[in-house]
Order: C-alpha cells, then sequence, then structure tokens
C-alpha cells in the first residue's frame, strides 16, 4: 500500500523548483561559510558554527520539500508584466543612484515618476501631477517636520 | 500598590504633550496605511518604522504602538465596509461585519468594534501591568539554555499556528535565521557572509528587508492583474453609529469572552491576534443559542474576535518586554525598531528603562482610547480613502519606503538591498511562502545563537545539558511534540487525498 501511494504520489514541479533553489542555495553558503570561517567546537564555538549548521538543516529541509505535493487551492502561478516587474524592482535603485549627486527633491520625482509607468493606466499628465505632489508632501513632512539631516539639493546641483 | 505606582510613571511619560502627540499622529497613520486594501499591521508597521526612527526611544516606541493599533483597527474597518481584511487577523470580522454592513448595520458593526477593542485594551493594560514584574522577576532565574528552548518553542508554536506548509514556514524560520547570521560575529569579531562589503558589516539592514519583503513585493503582487476596478465599496453613507440597546445587551458576553481569550493566547509564543481572534469566532459559534446566524450577520461574530484580536495583540507585548523574545513578525519588527535605538529589550529592560517601559504600556490604554475617539468620527474620511485607485497608491508607497530606508544610515546601499529581498519577497510569494517567519528568523538568530553560544560554553560542549535542566528539556519536549502534531496529521491528511484520488 505505501509503495502505492509514492509511485502515485504527483511530485509538484514548484515543488522541485523550490528545493533545487535552496538546496543550491544552502550549499553555496555552506560551503562559503566553512571556508571563510572558523567552525570551533561545541564548547567554544568560532563564527562558523552557527552558519554551517543552519545550512545543513535548511539543505535538508528544502530537500524534504521536493517531495511533497502541492497544497491543495494553490494559487495558478501568475506574475506582474515584466515592465512593470523592472520599473518597480528599480525604483529603488534610481533612489539609490541619484540621492547623494542629486539630493532628496530630485530623487524622490524620479523614483515616483518612474514607478508609476508600472501601471497600465498611468498617463504622462497624471504621473508628473503625482510626482510633484508627492515630492512637496515628503519634502515638507521628512524635511521640515521629522528634520531628517537628508540633504534637499545633492552635489551636482550645489557644486 | 506598586503597580499603581508604575502606571503612574507610565502615564506621567505618556501624558507630556509631545509623547501624547506621537501616539496620535501613529495612530492616524497606522489607521491610514491599514485601511488601504492588502497593506496589514506587518507591512504598514514596516513602511512607517523609519518615521518613527528620528525621535527618542519612548516617543518612537509609543509611536509605533499607536500605528500597530491603528493599523489593525484600519484593517477591520475595510474588512466589514468592503469585505476586504488587509490581513489574516480581521478575516473573521468580515464573516459577520460584512453582512451587517450589507443589510445598512456598519454602523453598528464599526462601533461595537470599536468600543469591544477599547474594553479588550484597557482590560489587556492591566493584565501586562499585572504580569509584566513577576514574569520579569522569573525571567531573570532563566539560564541560557532555558532561554534557547523557549525560543524553539516560540519559533515552532508560530509555524504551527500559522496556514500554509509547515515545512515551507520551517525553511523560511531556517533561512531568516541564516540571513540574520551576516554581519560581524559579536564574540570573534570575524565578518560573517558578508560577500566581502563593509556595507554588510552590520548585518543586513532590518528596515530594507522588511519594506523589500512587504512593500515592494506586496505591490507587484497588486500589478500581476490589474484592471479598472469599482470596489465595493459601500456608496450608502455610514449612518447610525450608536449601537441598540439590544446590540451592546448581544454582544456584552462576547467581548468579555473574546477579551479574556486574547489576554491568554497573546503571551503564549506565536499566539498573539490572529489566533486569538480565530479562536474566538470559533467559540461564540459554538456556544451561541443560534449558531445558524453566523455569517449573517451575527454582532457576536464582530464583537467577539475584534476584542479578541485587540487583547491578543496587547498581550503580545508580554514575552516581548519582559523576555526579549519576540512572539511573532510583528513583536520582531518592534525589537528591531528597539535594538536600532540602542534599547536591548529583555528582563533588565524595566529596572534600566523603567520610563520606557510603562510609558509604553500606558500608551496602548492611551493609543486605544484615541483609536475610538478618532475612528468613529472620521469613519467618512477612512471610507473616502478607500477609493484612492491603486496607481495613484503605490508610487507613493515606494517613495515613502525610499526615503524610510535611506533615513536610517544614510547610505544608498541599503536601497540595493532592498530592491533585492523585493525580488526575493517575490519569488518566495510565488513558491508559496509566507514572509512573516522569514522575518522573525531574521530577528531571533543573533539571540538564538547567542544563548546557543553561551549555554554550551557553560556545559562545557555537552549537549545534553538541554535534557538535564528540566524547564529546558520541557520547553523543548513541548517544542518536539507540537512540531510532530502538526506534520503528521499532515502528512496522513495528504496520503488520504492521494487515496482518494485512486478511488
Amino acid at each position: 500500500m505505501a509503495i502505492a501511494t509514492r509511485q502515485h504520489r504527483p511530485l509538484s514541479r514548484r515543488n522541485v523548483t523550490f528545493a533545487a533553489i535552496f538546496v543550491g542555495f544552502s550549499v553555496a553558503v555552506g560551503i562559503y561559510a566553512y571556508e571563510t570561517l572558523k567552525i570551533g567546537t561545541a564548547a567554544e564555538m568560532g563564527a562558523g558554527f552557527f552558519p554551517v549548521m543552519l545550512s545543513i538543516v535548511l539543505g535538508f529541509l528544502s530537500l524534504a520539500v521536493a517531495f511533497t505535493p502541492i497544497p491543495q487551492g494553490a494559487q495558478p502561478l501568475r506574475f506582474a508584466p515584466v515592465k512593470a516587474s523592472i520599473l518597480i524592482m528599480g525604483s529603488p535603485l534610481i533612489f539609490a543612484a541619484s540621492i547623494q549627486s542629486l539630493g532628496l527633491v530630485a530623487a524622490v520625482a524620479l523614483t515616483i515618476f518612474f514607478s508609476s509607468f508600472a501601471s497600465r493606466f498611468a498617463t504622462l499628465r497624471q504621473s508628473l501631477l503625482l510626482s510633484v505632489g508627492f515630492t512637496v508632501f515628503c519634502v515638507a513632512v521628512f524635511h521640515y517636520l521629522l528634520n531628517l539631516p537628508i540633504a534637499l539639493w545633492g552635489d551636482l546641483i550645489t557644486g | 500598590m506598586d503597580i499603581f505606582a508604575n502606571l503612574a510613571l507610565g502615564f506621567g511619560a505618556v501624558l507630556e504633550p509631545s509623547n501624547l502627540m506621537f501616539c496620535f499622529i501613529g495612530c492616524l497613520l497606522g489607521t491610514a496605511v491599514g485601511v488601504l486594501p492588502g497593506i496589514g499591521p506587518l507591512g504598514t508597521i514596516a513602511i512607517l518604522l523609519p518615521v518613527t526612527f528620528g525621535f527618542a526611544p519612548e516617543a518612537s516606541m509609543i509611536m509605533l504602538a499607536g500605528i500597530y493599533y491603528g493599523a489593525q483597527y484600519g484593517g477591520s474597518t475595510t474588512a466589514i465596509l468592503i469585505n476586504l481584511p488587509g490581513e489574516a487577523t480581521s478575516a473573521v470580522t468580515a464573516i459577520d461585519g460584512y453582512q451587517m454592513a450589507r443589510q445598512g448595520r456598519a454602523g453598528a458593526a464599526l462601533a461595537i468594534a470599536a468600543l469591544g477593542s477599547f474594553f479588550a485594551g484597557c482590560v489587556a493594560t492591566l493584565v501586562i501591568a499585572l504580569f509584566a514584574l513577576p514574569l520579569t522577576s522569573l525571567a531573570l532565574s532563566f539560564g541560557p539554555s532555558d532561554y534557547f528552548a523557549l525560543m524553539v518553542l516560540g519559533v515552532v508554536a508560530s509555524i504551527a499556528l500559522a496556514h500554509g506548509s509547515v515545512l515551507k514556514g520551517l525553511v523560511m524560520i531556517v533561512l531568516g535565521l541564516l540571513l540574520g547570521c551576516v554581519g560581524t560575529d559579536v564574540y570573534t569579531g570575524s565578518m560573517r557572509l558578508t560577500l566581502g562589503t563593509l556595507d554588510l558589516a552590520d548585518g543586513i539592514p532590518i528596515i530594507a528587508f522588511g519594506s523589500g519583503v512587504y512593500a515592494i513585493a506586496e505591490i507587484l503582487r497588486g500589478l500581476e492583474d490589474e484592471k479598472e476596478q469599482e470596489r465595493d465599496v459601500l456608496t450608502t453613507r455610514v449612518t447610525g453609529l450608536m449601537p441598540t440597546w439590544a446590540d451592546i445587551k448581544e454582544s456584552a458576553w462576547p467581548i468579555l469572552r473574546g477579551t479574556g481569550l486574547g489576554c491568554i493566547l497573546g503571551i503564549l509564543p506565536g499566539g498573539g491576534a490572529m489566533l486569538s481572534s480565530f479562536t474566538s469566532y470559533a467559540l461564540e459559534k459554538k456556544i451561541s443559542r443560534h449558531p445558524e446566524r453566523f455569517g449573517h450577520g451575527a454582532i457576536a461574530g464582530v464583537a467577539g474576535p475584534e476584542s479578541a484580536n485587540n487583547a491578543g495583540a496587547q498581550s503580545s507585548f508580554i514575552p516581548m518586554l519582559t523576555l526579549g523574545i519576540p512572539s511573532n513578525a510583528i513583536m520582531a519588527l518592534m525589537i528591531g525598531a528597539l535594538m536600532l535605538q540602542g534599547v536591548a529589550p529583555g528582563p533588565n529592560l524595566v529596572n534600566e528603562k523603567p520610563v520606557l517601559f510603562w510609558g509604553v504600556i500606558v500608551s496602548m490604554w492611551i493609543g486605544n482610547l484615541m483609536l475610538v475617539i478618532l475612528n468613529l468620527p472620521l469613519v467618512g474620511l477612512w471610507v473616502k480613502l478607500l477609493s484612492v485607485r491603486n496607481h495613484y497608491l503605490f508610487p507613493a508607497i515606494i517613495g515613502f519606503s525610499a526615503i524610510g530606508v535611506y533615513s536610517v544610515g544614510n547610505n544608498p546601499f541599503d536601497l540595493v538591498v532592498m530592491a533585492i529581498f523585493g525580488v526575493i519577497g517575490y519569488g518566495l510569494t510565488k513558491l508559496d511562502c509566507e514572509p512573516a517567519p522569514l522575518l522573525l528568523g531574521f530577528v531571533l538568530g543573533p539571540l538564538l545563537e547567542e544563548y546557543l553560544r553561551r549555554a554550551m560554553l557553560l556545559a562545557d560542549g555537552n549537549p545534553l545539558v538541554f535534557f538535564q535542566r528540566p524547564l529546558t528539556a520541557g520547553l523543548l519536549f513541548v517544542a518536539a511534540v507540537t512540531l510532530f502534531a502538526v506534520l503528521f496529521p499532515a502528512i496522513r491528511n495528504r496520503r488520504r487525498v492521494v487515496f482518494a484520488e485512486e478511488d
């Protein structure tokens, strides 16, 4: 009976992918930690003891996931549109690239402006309005109200 | 008598005009963000945490507590008005609350939810004040191995009580623990898993981590299936806020029972608001004389769970304040916030920072009072917020989070971390994983490791120490039993499903 179950249990592709990614990750981290850090002894653990132990546990747990069937009622796999994904994931990077050179005002405006195009309904006019309005709001809140030490204008502008 | 002196100390701190204002702003902001569909208390706190960062520890904790209750209350408002619970805690409120709203009794549902929460908040505040000190002195007698076992139990319980796959929950926790290792090792000073960059010397910045996993990933999920949605916002004005006498009579016992349940379940590791509200709904339905009314607008189905989740939300502060152990992901973020402020939560907190400790406890009560005053008259405003289109909203959330993440360390690298964790968080949801245990593991990692190392050092490397101390062994035993109890029925059920398909 047990054998029959095992044969008929379909492996879930999503769970096998999960296991493959996680086992790969834990092996990589485990080796990285083992190579770069001292393991020490059980009584005097080195910096590497806990990370290596965790990556071994993580590896085995992830391996076990491969053999579990997909949960019932799982949502069919759907992803956000490519353009939206790139814009949303990239928007913190836009902020990172511009905050020191251009300053708070330009960084917020650019971040909002570009990220707003992730929506299908964005129009140029709306995005401009949104970014200007929200920038004013943010400067008022963060700069004047909360007194955060972030320069309004960056090195490139003030010279 | 001691309690009153302590509470007076707390009131002294909270009633300072500036702190009162922080509490107010926290409640207001928390409700405003919590009302937005799809963003629960955890997301709200992750987004707003940086705002509180610039203030003194007392002010920032008081504000965070306000944000937390506000977010939770905002979630109930959306649950009742548009059947869209912000997160799982208010999912049960939506069942009967939305039905009441459709019958034109939205006002009564909102008022009972607010009053029930307020009552629960008052009781829970007293419970915390009563039990905090005894628990703290008990906690001081704990050894490192006891702490280790307690955290293991907390982690196991939080997975066992969450929905979703237990195994994947475990994987998320361990991944979180591993991510928590990144940075400088406290004992040896060596750099761990930093990929050679100094930017990670202090570890992965928690706010960047949280914003990435919650803000970015949630926004992407919202963009998957974007259409011109007309949300089912009740167009009729919310009228008749005052519940009738019959409503109050019908809700009184559910509120009392919900409060009791919440106070107890909130203290349990892994417990908190969600478990409390689910249990309360099940209990009310079971003992009701009219169980058939549940699901069709039974006011007890709003009163009980709402009181329970508020009581649970508050009493989950107990393990955090007295032991320094977060019992759920929200408390994990709170601990993160405290640590950023240079305050180490734990049994010594009450002696070292009595004003902070009692101030936070009293602010819970004040926060609840403010919510009652704030939310009932402002319901109209919150309803308006609901009709804001998503595509105006998400760029604002990104902008807000970006400034917040940057403001913590003025380091652009933190935003790169945010983007990376956005990708990771989104990928994990596609693999049916929950981000909450990841966050919990991330915060617990360094604590767990520290206690493990200390316990092993004291025991001279003998792992038997975890079985010799009765308290440690007992806690670990309970953890093991819990784990088996949740793993094995799952396997059996799956087997049954497979067999059923074969037939």
